[in-house]
């Protein structure tokens, strides 16, 4: 095949730009280079907007959330909310627990505890990280079947727990942040829940 | 072929200087991608943690930020020693590699944790890592080192040939992996020796490659008058291949949870060696054209200069180039003498027929 320049050679091409047309070109860049930080502006904004912020302590740690999804009053729970748009019998929810401190450290504590509230509770993983403001936290995920889905064919379910001290004055207590899903749903919802706790500052491997 | 301008207004020097290659520049990456492979070899084996044990512990900082600093060094030195002729290119790319890991530090760093503080809402999400390395990190690191290479090289002299860009673009952003590098290690977050010498690996190839690409596109643009949005499609192309690097060598590294370091360093391998192929077949065909438009213009340049070297003196002395004095005199002119030339040309004529004479005797003879 023969290339258009074989054919045809325009000298004038084979030389420097003139100092205009190197002028506009470099316009260009600087345009396309605004232009691309504005549209990462804006999916910053949209992104912040993706997730809301529970307080529940001036000055402590915020507890984020995905923003479409609803709260559910919930009695043992200070607070949950639940996908809306999910159809399945166990629905992807968050919940926050604020627990009394236990006298032996939270790490030791609650990964003895969490197994006597659940049925067929499996532990996956254990991490001990830490969070937004550098205080020490435990992240813990495991499997189990809901009590919610008795009625139902049972499904086991993935839950993923952050759990941190919280001060309140003198007191301190521990917060226990869950975010729940069936196994099925956890390949979406697990990269939610690691958005999350990316949002909260959680040191993630 | 034709040539549609009556009077070149290019000289073929110019043009086969801008064709000139540099092999020295491939043969530090080779020895560059070498050392990596080595030095990623060692990590692989475990043979690295070792090593650092034997070292004491208030020197064990100081041997990483060596290491962080051993690949890019030592392939600046190989390529000052590859090109001694040419001194000052070697002394531009040192300059780029410093200026651009400095700049990185104290403007793209500061700017980007001030307007897009990626950790507070950076996600782990496919598609979230690729509009944020898109939109916000790979162009702001692109532009650094366009910003570097447009006032550094691109105005002045310093970009003597087409090689010339990809050159100073690989240089400039080694500085950026150079820093990169260094960063993770001064804020404590290494834990392993091996892990950052397969870090230190993967961003060397990586930003070498993409920064190179975006020197081929500001070198053509140099040379060349290529259509005006050129520049800002290649500004385009190569900020979208570093993004690819980076959201490819995170997927592949997730996929290979044995072992994510050598899985992102043979990754950015390939990905070096693929994009250095499209660098060195682009130049190939632009040094082509070069040559082919240099040997053009020779023709019309030959075409152009007076035919005799009589002409030229002729025409030096008429515009008083050169200074002709009249002594000494010419030697008299002697006459050639008319009966002498008579007598000898009637000789040879006798000879002649005599001879003719003596071979048709034979002739009859036999």
């Amino acid at each position: 095949m023969t290339r258009f320049n074989d054919a045809f050679v325009d000298i004038e091409d084979f030389q420097p730009p003139k100092k205009w047309q190197a002028r506009f070109s470099n316009l260009l860049v600087w345009l396309m280079v605004a232009l691309l930080l504005t549209g990462g502006w804006l999916f910053r904004d949209w992104m912040m907007n993706q997730f809301g912020n529970l307080v529940l302590i001036e000055g402590e740690p915020t507890i984020s959330y995905p923003a479409k999804w609803k709260p559910q009053p919930v009695a043992e729970q200070l607070f949950q909310v639940i996908e809306p748009e999910s159809t399945a019998a166990f629905a992807p929810n968050q919940q926050v627990a604020v627990l009394p401190m236990p006298d032996e450290p939270f790490d030791l504590f609650w990964p003895e505890q969490r197994p006597t509230q659940l049925v067929d509770y499996h532990e996956r993983s254990r991490l001990l990280t830490s969070i937004a403001d550098g205080r020490r936290a435990l992240l813990m995920t495991y499997s189990f079947i809901p009590q919610e889905n008795e009625a139902t064919r049972p499904v086991r379910a993935v839950a993923q727990d952050l759990v941190f001290e919280l001060h309140e004055g003198e007191h301190t207590r521990m917060v226990v942040v869950t975010i729940r899903a069936t196994e099925a749903d956890w390949e979406r919802i697990g990269p939610l829940a690691q958005n999350i706790w990316r949002h909260m500052g959680v040191v993630l491997p | 072929m034709s040539l549609n301008v009556s009077e070149p207004a290019v000289r073929s020097g110019d043009l086969r200087r801008v064709a000139q290659g540099r092999r020295s520049f491939w043969a530090t990456l080779l020895i560059m991608a070498a050392m990596l492979g080595l030095l990623g070899t060692a990590a692989w084996m475990n043979w690295l943690d070792p090593l650092e044990a034997q070292i004491p512990q208030r020197f064990q900082l100081a041997a990483r930020i060596a290491l962080a600093l051993a690949p890019a060094l030592l392939s600046l030195i190989l390529f000052a020693l590859l090109t001694r002729k040419n001194d000052m290119v070697s002394r531009i790319v040192f300059l780029l590699w410093l200026v651009t890991g400095a700049l990185y530090l104290v403007t793209v760093r500061p700017v980007a944790n001030w307007l897009f503080p990626l950790e507070s809402w950076m996600t782990a999400l496919w598609w979230s890592n690729l509009l944020v390395h898109f939109l916000i990190t790979a162009t702001l690191e692109m532009f650094l080192v366009y910003l570097v290479l447009r006032f550094g090289v691109y105005p002045g002299g310093a970009l003597q040939t087409v090689t010339d860009g990809p050159i100073y673009g690989a240089a400039a952003a080694l500085g950026l992996a150079t820093t990169l590098s260094l960063q993770p290690l001064l804020a404590g977050e290494i834990s392993s020796i091996s892990d950052f010498a397969l870090w230190i690996g993967t961003l060397a190839m990586g930003y070498t490659a993409v920064g190179a690409m975006l020197g081929y596109f500001m070198a053509q643009a140099r040379f060349k008058r290529m259509h005006l949005f050129y520049l800002v499609a290649g500004f385009l192309f190569s900020t979208l291949l570093h993004t690819l690097f980076f959201v490819l060598y995170q997927a592949i590294s997730a996929q290979m949870a044995q072992l994510p370091g050598l899985g992102g360093l043979i990754f950015a391998f390939v990905f070096a060696l693929m994009s250095f192929l499209f660098i060195y077949w682009r130049l190939w065909l632009s040094r082509k054209d070069f040559m082919r438009i240099a040997a053009l213009v020779e023709i019309k340049e030959e075409a152009a200069r007076p035919r005799s070297l009589l002409e030229d003196v002729i025409h030096l002395v008429e515009t008083q180039q050169i200074d002709v004095r009249p002594s000494p005199p010419l030697p008299p002119v002697q006459p050639a003498s008319t009966t002498a030339a008579v007598g000898e040309i009637a000789d040879l004529e006798n000879s002649w027929a005599t001879l003719i004479q003596e071979q048709e005797a034979s002739h009859d003879q036999v």
